[in-house]
């Protein structure tokens, strides 16, 4: 794995934005919201096909780990651990989870330490409303046909993500499948993602209706989430935390009327409810207890950091169970040095009254004070793909970091 | 995006049926306008909107029944939801 500088294509931006990256130009949070470029073709990175099939085993791996994990917590009904604490919803996701060959679940991203020397380490998975998705799949591909039309690059992620909605449509109860993000996101990210998914399932030969989380109705006589259209939601894809979900004022509807598969219910959603158990830094924890000193694990607890605290420990980073963007995210290192995001990352303690999760510290690789995370993708189960973010400013991956391409030769 | 948007403006002009038919509110079935009336079966249930011949759908039973916003952000309010 090597960085490589590079003048970048004159017309990047106008390109880029083409292709479906309209935020590849955003407000910098660290700058008072002044322009900020989240794509950033001046470097890239360089692997060599071994070391991706390595990585595409130790994804595929991690990813089935993950599910053992979530057997186990259902299994032994560990849910408090993971901040879910009312029987109903354990319940609703214990069910999910039983039922998770009935209900269709298409993506996920690991994040992970790599720096092409050692073995990749798990930060977290985003296994329910992953992003930086779009700059992946496509901007990313066509940049490597420009720019090194003979190398090859980590991304099956296009492909894959119309075969998923294909293999997977028999599934879907009949009507269109809706496409729900949320209008909070104001740069755009989140409903260009939604789009891009919407597009793939049409491109699979589903018919799909794209809307606003904030426009979902509930129609009080019918029992049943409507759309604007008043036609039944009997499916939807939501870029919209599950978290968020069970949070907000429709989650006892949405509780009463969800279709776990089979058509228990009235509307089904995806990512599935199981997928709480993975995108929850929860999951960190229960995956060390169950496979301890894993090569691509990190020592992590839930009760306190352990040993990771002791003054000739490695430290650790105090993760909340249910953050989001580095949002914080404390780093304690062995001297008692303390690392959280600077202010302009918002309230540092909007997250984290859930619980945290105690991961032993594991700094970000640094390329000539660069420091990237690798964004490894999974859809349908399978390794599809790579996307890399970098800061220069922080040990925390955070909001502001750019987005670099990648080749493979 | 406009397709979304055209939508949202046209309301129930967009349906060619007739704007209130009597249906099953279980099955969506039309029915008789009698089961509808008052003296008749009461078996019925006015539904607006919407289209369908012989069972109705992409309406409403009562407009004022739908709630919106029960998801999602507060008007005004910004926080992205994707990404982790």
């Amino acid at each position: 794995m090597r960085r490589h500088t590079i003048t970048p294509r004159p017309d990047w931006l106008a390109t880029v934005e083409s292709q479906g990256l309209v935020y590849a130009m955003c407000s910098d949070p660290c700058n008072q919201g002044g322009p900020h470029p989240y794509w950033d073709e001046s470097a890239y990175y360089e692997f060599s096909l071994p070391e991706v099939e390595a990585l595409e085993e130790v994804v595929e791996e991690l990813h089935e780990l993950s599910l053992a994990a979530a057997d186990h917590v259902v299994r032994t009904g560990r849910f408090a651990e993971f901040g879910i604490t009312d029987p109903r919803l354990a319940a609703v996701v214990a069910e999910s989870w039983r039922r998770r060959d009935e209900q269709p679940s298409v993506y996920g991203r690991f994040d992970l330490a790599y720096d092409g020397t050692g073995p990749a380490k798990l930060f977290e998975y985003n296994a329910d409303t992953p992003t930086s998705l779009i700059e992946a799949a496509g901007p990313q591909w066509f940049w490597l046909e420009d720019r090194f039309p003979d190398a090859d690059q980590w991304n099956s992620l296009h492909e894959r993500l119309i075969a998923s909605w294909q293999r997977q449509k028999h599934l879907l109860p009949p009507g269109p499948l809706h496409f729900a993000h949320s209008r909070g996101d104001t740069e755009g990210e989140d409903w260009l993602t939604t789009l891009y998914l919407q597009e793939c399932a049409e491109q699979a030969g589903l018919q799909t209706v794209g809307i606003a989380m904030e426009d979902i109705g509930w129609d009080g006589l019918t029992g049943r989430f409507v759309d604007l259209e008043h036609r039944f939601i009997r499916s939807a894809f939501k870029l919209y935390p599950w978290e968020w979900l069970v949070e907000d004022e429709f989650a006892d509807q949405l509780l009463d009327v969800i279709d776990l598969g089979g058509g228990t219910g009235s509307t089904l959603w995806i990512e599935p409810a199981w997928k709480m158990l993975l995108s929850n830094k929860a999951l960190l924890a229960v995956l060390w207890e169950l496979n301890p000193g894993h090569p691509n694990l990190l020592p992590a607890y839930l009760d306190g950091p352990r040993e990771l605290a002791d003054p000739d420990g490695p430290g650790y980073a105090a993760k909340p169970l249910l953050g989001r963007e580095g949002a914080g995210i404390r780093i304690v290192e062995p001297d008692g040095t303390q690392t959280r995001l600077a202010d302009w990352a918002g309230d540092p303690d909007r997250y984290g009254a859930e619980g945290h999760c105690y991961q032993q510290y594991h700094p970000l690789p640094d390329f000539d004070g660069n420091r990237p995370v690798l964004g490894a993708w999974v859809v349908d189960g399978e390794s599809a793909g790579l996307g890399i973010r970098e800061t220069d400013d922080s040990p925390i991956t955070h909001q502001g970091a750019r987005f670099l391409p990648h080749v493979i030769r | 995006m406009v397709g979304t948007l055209a939508l949202t403006l046209s309301g129930c002009s967009s349906s060619s049926a007739p704007p209130s038919r009597c249906v099953d509110p279980t099955t969506l079935k039309v029915l008789d306008s009698h089961s509808c009336s008052a003296g008749g079966s009461g078996a019925g249930r006015w539904y607006y909107c919407g289209y369908g011949t012989d069972t109705v759908n992409g309406g409403t039973f009562d407009k004022a029944a739908t709630k919106r916003g029960g998801f999602g952000c507060p008007k005004g309010s910004s926080s992205g939801s994707g990404g982790g």
